[in-house]
């Protein structure tokens, strides 16, 4: 699938250098330490592109989509959607950003209010914004549960009667309502049963190319940000440590831990993994030098003591790593296999 | 006109049919929706109708005068005259029961429902805006919360003098404490839930934020709390009466009956029985409605 044929405009999502770090409760009089969840990031992606963020749990994902959709506000760094300055947000510019960008969050139980029914819910969000009157309203919210594919009866129901998958398309018609031309996923489908979640990822990528959306699919699963996205930024412990066009990042990532989760996403259970093992370290402490040089293969001292900073290393592929250069031949002999085995069967 | 104008066809018309139906209900579709809710809210609810269609028709069907003095029929038990007996000056006790349970129910429950509102008002403001007004009710709260219930009522009213408007106040002004200490951890645990911030990825406005989504949310243990408090509060108006700070003799109220027959326990228990039965029922059937509405919402979260 490719999803190439809308023409890039304009810079539609733009930050820099964006830190957010969550104070912890201080534990006797020690100094007052802090989760280092999104640090120093720049993203920048164009109006009808779609970019992929992957990562592990705790890389500063989430964070991140809720910086951009202004519902965390960050210690530093400018956040720029749709033409709007989004950490300076007055409270009566708030509507009209909301109907520029929106987000579908992970799990559709809890972003539904349990004691209003479905037809609540979505007429609440157009009243909300002064869209229409009541027979338009109605209207509107069954043309956008026909969109993701569900039938009216579901307008009377209760979130708890609705399943997970179906719930998500509800959400994502909620976020539809008000005509964004960004929509942020937050892991989509992780929620979701196997069996659906396949659905759910067609149905975004469809509603993106007849709207034209531009979008942030954000996910720990690289298959399923190769089914959405034009370009993908890999996260480690709040730091971006590649991006790249999508067809560049499958077949010539450079990083050890892009490569890694690439092999993990065609490992077979039981099949021993060699790079990048064991847990993330605490994203409160982040190791001096290279983060990931606590579980990487091939880190030296260099990678222990100095932090590397990303490197263009081809036109719109930067890479984080030290040995970058090499990485790619000195992991496929440490593994044993060629490093384009790893794109087979993603 | 391709397939693809199909969904554009669909026009306020063919829409409104189906929520017609929803006027037209029928008496006994009524009964039977009635029938399907948790069953201590009906049998709650039943109980409380009887005891307020008796309480509001007491000045008609009253058997007598409940000031009347017999002395001769002084501790009378049960009998076609007097159905409870009579007390220690030969009142008749379902006279006074029932010209009593006007005043106790009426103070209880305006008192509950002032308490609640007030107590989920300011608890629920408390957890949107934090900082030093949450700070400062909190320490109010505290305050009164160290002073026992009983006491602030009879400062209240020493002050003020016993009407029934400084009673109302006076068991206000201990009573919200327990309700905004309550709303304002039940608010805070509901608005870091999802919906709280998806409605506001949607820009719904603070007020419906609140009024929509935190205050319903948030009404289950309320409710059930509020409907704890009516007993509760069914027991402090009788103890307010039995210190003369509340209804003043020769009327009465359920609680200052306890109080008055207690000196007569051994003598004519059926004194202290029936008021203890009607605080009992009246309180029960408040709770039952509560536990009822808890049970219904319940099911849907």
């Amino acid at each position: 699938m490719t999803d190439t044929a809308i023409a890039p405009t304009a810079e539609l999502v733009k930050l820099e250098n964006v830190v957010k770090h969550f104070p912890l409760r201080r534990r006797g009089f020690g100094r007052r330490e802090f989760v280092h969840s999104v640090d120093d990031v720049t993203i920048s992606l164009e109006g009808g592109r779609s970019l992929g963020i992957v990562g592990e749990s705790g890389s500063g994902k989430s964070t991140l989509a809720r910086i951009m959709l202004g519902l965390q506000e960050p210690d530093s760094g400018q956040v720029d959607v749709a033409g709007v300055q989004v950490t300076s947000l007055k409270r009566k510019d708030d509507k009209a950003f909301r109907r520029k960008a929106q987000i579908v969050f992970q799990d559709p139980h809890s972003v539904m209010d349990p004691r209003m029914t479905v037809r609540q819910s979505l007429t609440a969000v157009l009243a909300q914004h002064r869209i229409g009157d009541g027979p338009e309203r109605e209207a509107r919210i069954v043309q956008a549960l026909r969109e993701v594919g569900l039938e009216a009866e579901y307008l009377d129901r209760y979130p708890a009667d609705c399943s997970g998958g179906q719930l998500q398309r509800i959400v994502i018609a909620r976020a539809l309502l008000l005509e964004p031309t960004l929509l942020v996923c937050d892991e989509p489908t992780s929620a979701l049963d196997a069996s659906v979640q396949a659905k759910v990822l067609n149905l975004i990528s469809q509603l993106r190319r007849e709207r034209e959306l531009t979008m942030v699919l954000i996910s720990h699963d690289l298959r399923v940000v190769r089914l959405t996205s034009d370009r993908v930024a890999v996260m480690y412990l709040g730091q971006i440590v590649e991006t790249a066009d999508r067809e560049e990042l499958f077949t010539g990532a450079r990083h050890p831990y892009t490569l890694a989760l690439l092999a993990a996403a065609t490992h077979v259970k039981g099949d021993e993994q060699v790079v990048a093992q064991g847990e993330p370290p605490s994203p409160v402490h982040p190791p001096a030098g290279c983060r990931f040089n606590t579980r990487c293969p091939l880190a030296t001292d260099r990678c222990r003591e100095e932090a590397p900073q990303l490197a263009e290393v081809a036109p719109g592929h930067q890479v984080r790593c030290h040995r970058w250069s090499e990485s790619r031949e000195l992991l496929a002999e440490i593994t044993g296999t060629e490093p384009h085995d790893v794109n087979d069967g993603v | 006109m391709s397939v693809l104008d199909g969904p554009k066809t669909i026009t306020p018309a063919t829409l409104t049919p189906d929520s017609a139906p929803a006027g037209t209900v029928t008496r006994r579709n009524r009964t039977r929706a009635l029938l399907r809710q948790p069953w201590p809210l009906v049998a709650g609810g039943a109980i409380l109708t009887v005891v307020v269609v008796v309480l509001l028709l007491t000045p008609w069907i009253a058997p007598s005068d409940p000031a009347e003095q017999d002395l001769t029929q002084r501790f009378a038990g049960s009998s076609a005259a007097h159905w409870l007996g009579t007390d220690q000056l030969g009142r008749d006790v379902l006279s006074r029961m029932m010209h009593g349970g006007r005043f106790s129910v009426t103070i209880a429950g305006t008192t509950v429902a002032i308490c609640a509102v007030l107590g989920t008002l300011l608890g629920i403001l408390c957890a949107r805006v934090r900082g030093a007004f949450d700070e400062f009710v909190m320490r109010v709260c505290d305050v009164l919360l160290a002073f026992p219930e009983m006491i602030v009522a009879m400062f209240v009213v020493s002050i003020l003098g016993a009407s029934k408007t400084t009673l109302i106040l006076a068991l206000v002004v201990g009573g919200w404490t327990p309700f905004a200490k309550l709303a304002r951890g039940v608010a805070m645990e509901v608005d870091a839930r999802g919906f709280i911030e998806a409605a506001r990825a949607l820009g719904c406005s603070r007020s419906f934020i609140v009024l929509r989504h935190l205050l319903p949310n948030s009404l289950n243990p309320l409710m059930a709390h509020a409907a704890l408090r009516f007993g509760h509060k069914l027991i402090t108006v009788g103890a307010l009466s039995y210190l003369g700070l509340g209804v003043q003799p020769p009327a009465a109220d359920w609680g200052s009956m306890l109080a008055a027959a207690q000196p007569f326990l051994s003598q004519a228990p059926h004194l202290v029985v029936y008021p203890g039965l009607a605080i009992f029922v009246t309180a029960l059937s408040v709770t039952m409605i509560g536990q009822g509405i808890n049970a219904r919402r319940g099911s849907r979260s």
